[in-house]
């Protein structure tokens, strides 16, 4: 009888297995060394203070996903006018909005690398966007690249002077 | 004409903004700790100070070999004006993405850009006699 019970619960529990996504690889973001730029007429820089999730697995794409931020207040274009400009009431408004945030939804094999789909949140703005990125790992460590634009007026984003589509380029080192 | 007395106001006078230009770059850095290394050191400075010293002593030297020494009282607001206009220059400039701090570089630059034209008018009345 207790030989019968064992025998249940271990196929109950290979069953189970067998129902049981395996999760993609987690990708922690080496600080410091990674880059999020922008550039548009007018106006390019830098934003620092990525942070987030990132779980990816090139061989497990439905298990992959992004779930990234960075941080408004460490926008930097070169021009101390021109971050005040970026941080204030009537741009970012990184008082009230500190951090634009992106969640993939979707992961895809594309030709020349994968694409992320999901939604890019900038103050209280949400789109779908698709990012067009690439990686390339060995071993424990990796290197997320993509680049995509993004119209700033979507995002009700209104600055006279400066460009409304604006190109983003990410290099994102990440270490397991 | 004596070129000679244009050329050493003009050297004198860049010199002076030079060395008033150095402390100051040193004195704002230290107490605000930050650093411009990489827009802003000490080569450039004199090299724009004694560049626009040696302009505005052109622009003297110009009067007086035409003969419109009156002039120079004009040629004087001239100079602070072109002065003030330039301060658009530090303002509007972006600075290498790694710099720390854009936001306190106008408070170093701007005082300098009135640095060359504080010198040579200052030292001008010692200059008018030497023959």
């Amino acid at each position: 009888m207790k030989a019968t019970k064992f025998f249940v619960l271990a196929a109950m529990l290979l069953a189970g297995s067998a129902f049981t996504a395996i999760n993609a690889t987690s990708w922690q973001v080496k600080e410091d060394s990674y880059s999020v730029k922008f550039d548009t007429k007018g106006a390019s820089g830098i934003m620092k203070g990525f942070k987030g999730t990132i779980n990816f697995d090139a061989n497990n794409l439905p298990q992959s996903n992004f779930d990234v931020s960075v941080d408004v207040n460490t926008i930097n274009t070169g021009n101390g006018m021109k971050n005040r400009h970026a941080k204030g009431e009537d741009f970012f408004n990184a008082e009230k909005y500190p951090y634009i945030q992106f969640t993939s939804s979707k992961m895809e094999k594309t030709a020349t690398g994968f694409i992320a789909t999901g939604k890019l949140k900038i103050k209280e703005t949400v789109k779908d966007v698709s990012i067009p990125f690439t990686f390339a790992g060995a071993g424990n460590e990796g290197t997320f690249k993509g680049n995509f634009e993004i119209n700033r007026t979507d995002f009700k984003l209104e600055r006279r002077g400066v460009g409304e589509t604006v190109a983003i380029e990410l290099v994102i080192p990440v270490k397991k | 004409m004596n070129w000679k007395k244009y050329l050493l106001h003009g050297i004198a006078a860049g010199v002076l903004a030079a060395v008033a230009g150095i402390i100051f770059l040193f004195i704002y850095q230290h107490s605000l700790g930050v650093s411009y290394e990489k827009v802003i050191n000490p080569v450039a400075i004199v090299a724009s100070s004694l560049f626009g010293c040696m302009l505005m002593a052109i622009g003297y030297a110009v009067l007086e070999k035409s003969g419109k020494e009156r002039l120079k009282g004009l040629l004087n607001v001239l100079i602070a004006l072109l002065s003030f206009a330039s301060i658009i220059a530090p303002i509007s400039m972006s600075l290498p993405l790694d710099t720390p701090n854009p936001d306190l570089f106008p408070g170093l630059a701007i005082p300098m850009h009135f640095f060359p034209a504080l010198s040579f008018l200052a030292i001008a009345p010692f200059s008018k006699g030497t023959k």
